[in-house]
């Protein structure tokens, strides 16, 4: 610290010292805190708001190759506790009301292959796994990012959100005297050809789309990557609503939380690329927020409650707008590219960390295979890489002076193999990310 | 309604053990000490919200850290949406001179004018000087709480630091 760093913080701290309340503000808080109860409704940033807290972004998925390497990591255990230190509720196995109609099955269920044992828990380790293939989906690390097609593009410092577009990147950013992000486009090196007040981007799952919400417009944009298409340019949002897209639950459907202008939450809505009408039943589907969509399954998570002991979660089938889940215990946010499994995590994200990543059967709730933490460790982040395989940024050793950390790979029955190199980490270094998931 | 009774105890012990901690950093954020307790008063209720989510004392400090900053964040956002370019007013900086003279009088002018230069950083920037010089927190404890990344601490701080130096020499060159 400098001379000038030096007086800076002593004048900040004589400042601050003669600051003292007058009275406990315990029950005035409590007060306030009945108030919110009453009106809380949480916006898209809930997710955001725990994953930054570790400098995470979400992740992308396209496609995986298998495994090679020995059985789990760890022992399979069935699931008997908590699976995390962070809660003080033990989660059940089961959802709170799994589905019982059969009718619910989609027409065309997904192809059996290779159905994991359900149940099992596999406690996370970073020593004595084989090593495998780099990710497969778009990854950062540090400033470089990994596109899926094993290119590399530079990123400038603060780009998150990203996704692979043409021969660069699209990701949104935010600048000391904007609060509102913006959607930006940069070539492979980095440098900024395009860039908007809004929010997103979200991509089609085969990534030919890129769409955002563009704030001073008032509209959703859309992109084609090979630059050609028939997609429109633009489709106007009329009413004012601010939107945050979610994710495309088709090919051209997008599902965007909604703020107003004092972004208060409104919700969510489905919109159409064309302005057609939405072939989705929506009047019953009552989300305080949207947390995740799979085109390929027509599904579409979210939060449906905020409570004091955390929050509880959906499934619904877009299409029928019926709901296929629910649960109190966990959260839901992403789902497998076939939209077969869904991927959840703490009940209620509250940047305190993940300690652990769980695969549900994403029609039913079941639980199809829970990744734990060891006590010092934590989930920065994961994603699926492809329809039978998660990426799990982990950190082993949080908060001590021998933290380690590798994006690992496994399968929904447990193994796991390393898809980075172990890293040790310096005291404030997070060099892995995943980039958005199309 | 024993696990009631139990937060509600361990909640007032923790906001009487912390409160004016929370005050003081408040303080630095908002500029106001009116602001600041409304926005301590405001992260203490949404932490007794997720009480039973949080447990060791250094979580919820931090857990009350992140909380107030986004809030203030959100505030000043919302003040940007109405065309307002800050929840605080600028104060005008202070003259020198005055009663009292000599090294006092400088000393007082210096600390009043880099004080005032403080409060006119973007939030984000503001956050992130006080977390690091005034809660002397790491850059990766100020990244968890400003939930950006660690590089983008390190650019907020130098920013805000070079800013500072740049107005303050600014500020000395016109005396």
């Amino acid at each position: 610290m400098n001379d000038f760093e030096s007086w800076l913080a002593d004048e900040l701290k004589a400042r601050a010292s003669g600051v003292e309340g007058s009275a406990s503000m315990a029950g005035a808080a409590r007060k306030q805190a009945r108030t919110i109860r009453t009106r809380r409704i949480v916006t898209g940033g809930a997710i955001a708001a725990v994953i930054a807290a570790v400098a995470i972004p979400t992740a992308m998925s396209l496609t995986g190759n298998p495994l090679s390497g020995p059985e789990p990591a760890t022992t399979t255990t069935p699931v008997t506790d908590s699976p995390s230190p962070a809660l003080t509720e033990t989660p059940s196995e089961e959802p709170t009301t799994p589905p019982s109609d059969p009718a619910t099955e989609p027409e065309t269920p997904p192809t059996e292959t290779d159905e994991p044992e359900r149940g099992g828990t596999t406690e996370l380790v970073l020593d004595g796994l084989p090593a495998g293939d780099s990710p497969a989906i778009g990854w950062t690390d540090g400033l470089t990012f990994h596109r899926p097609d094993g290119g590399e593009a530079t990123l400038s410092d603060g780009f998150n959100n990203v996704l692979a577009f043409g021969d660069g990147v699209v990701g949104t950013t935010s600048r000391d005297d904007n609060p509102i992000d913006e959607v930006v486009f940069a070539d492979s090196s980095g440098t900024e050809m395009e860039f908007y007040n809004g929010y997103g981007p979200i991509a089609t799952s085969d990534g030919s789309l890129v769409a955002w919400f563009e704030v001073d417009a008032g509209q959703l944009s859309f992109a084609q990557a090979d630059g050609n298409g028939t997609a429109p340019a633009a489709l106007p949002i009329e009413n004012g609503d601010m939107l945050s897209p979610v994710g495309f639950g088709g090919p051209e459907l997008v599902v965007s939380n909604v703020t107003d202008a004092d972004s208060q939450s409104l919700g969510w809505r489905a919109d159409h690329i064309r302005g057609e009408s939405v072939d989705w039943n929506t009047v019953g589907i009552e989300f305080q927020t949207v947390t995740a969509v799979s085109q390929a399954a027509n599904l579409i998570a979210g939060f449906t409650e905020i409570t004091d002991e955390g929050g509880c979660s959906a499934v619904y089938d877009g299409p029928t707008g019926e709901q296929l889940w629910d649960t109190c215990d966990y959260s839901v946010l992403g789902f497998s590219p076939d939209g077969r499994y869904a991927l959840g995590s703490h009940a209620y994200l509250d940047g305190a960390g993940i300690a652990f990543s769980m695969i549900f059967d994403a029609r039913t709730g079941e639980s199809v295979h829970t990744f734990d933490t060891a006590e010092d460790g934590v989930i920065f982040d994961s994603a699926f890489e492809d329809d039978s395989h998660v990426l799990i940024i982990y950190n082993a050793g949080y908060d001590s002076a021998t933290s380690r950390t590798a994006i690992l790979r496994c399968e929904l029955d447990g193994a796991c193999e390393t898809a980075t190199d172990v890293r040790e980490l310096a005291d404030d270094e997070f060099p892995f990310g995943f980039g958005v998931q199309p | 309604m024993a696990l009631a009774v139990d937060r509600d105890v361990d909640f007032e012990s923790y906001v009487a053990a912390r409160q004016n901690m929370h005050l003081r950093t408040a303080y630095l954020l908002t500029g106001d000490r009116f602001l600041a307790e409304d926005l301590v008063q405001t992260a203490f209720a949404k932490l007794y919200l997720a009480w039973n989510r949080v447990h060791d004392q250094a979580s919820l400090d931090a857990y009350v850290r992140r909380i107030m900053v986004n809030e203030h964040t959100s505030w000043w956002r919302r003040a940007w949406r109405r065309n307002e370019t800050s929840v605080d007013s600028i104060p005008e900086l202070p003259r020198q001179g005055g009663e009292l003279g000599g090294d006092i009088a400088t000393d007082l002018y210096q600390r009043d004018a880099l004080w005032a230069l403080v409060r006119q950083l973007p939030p984000k920037q503001r956050a992130a000087v006080v977390l690091r010089f005034y809660e002397d927190l790491s850059e990766r404890q100020t990244a968890e709480i400003l939930q950006v990344s660690i590089g983008t601490v390190k650019s907020q701080t130098s920013r805000a630091v070079a800013a500072l130096r740049t107005a303050w020499q600014n500020e000395e060159g016109q005396r």
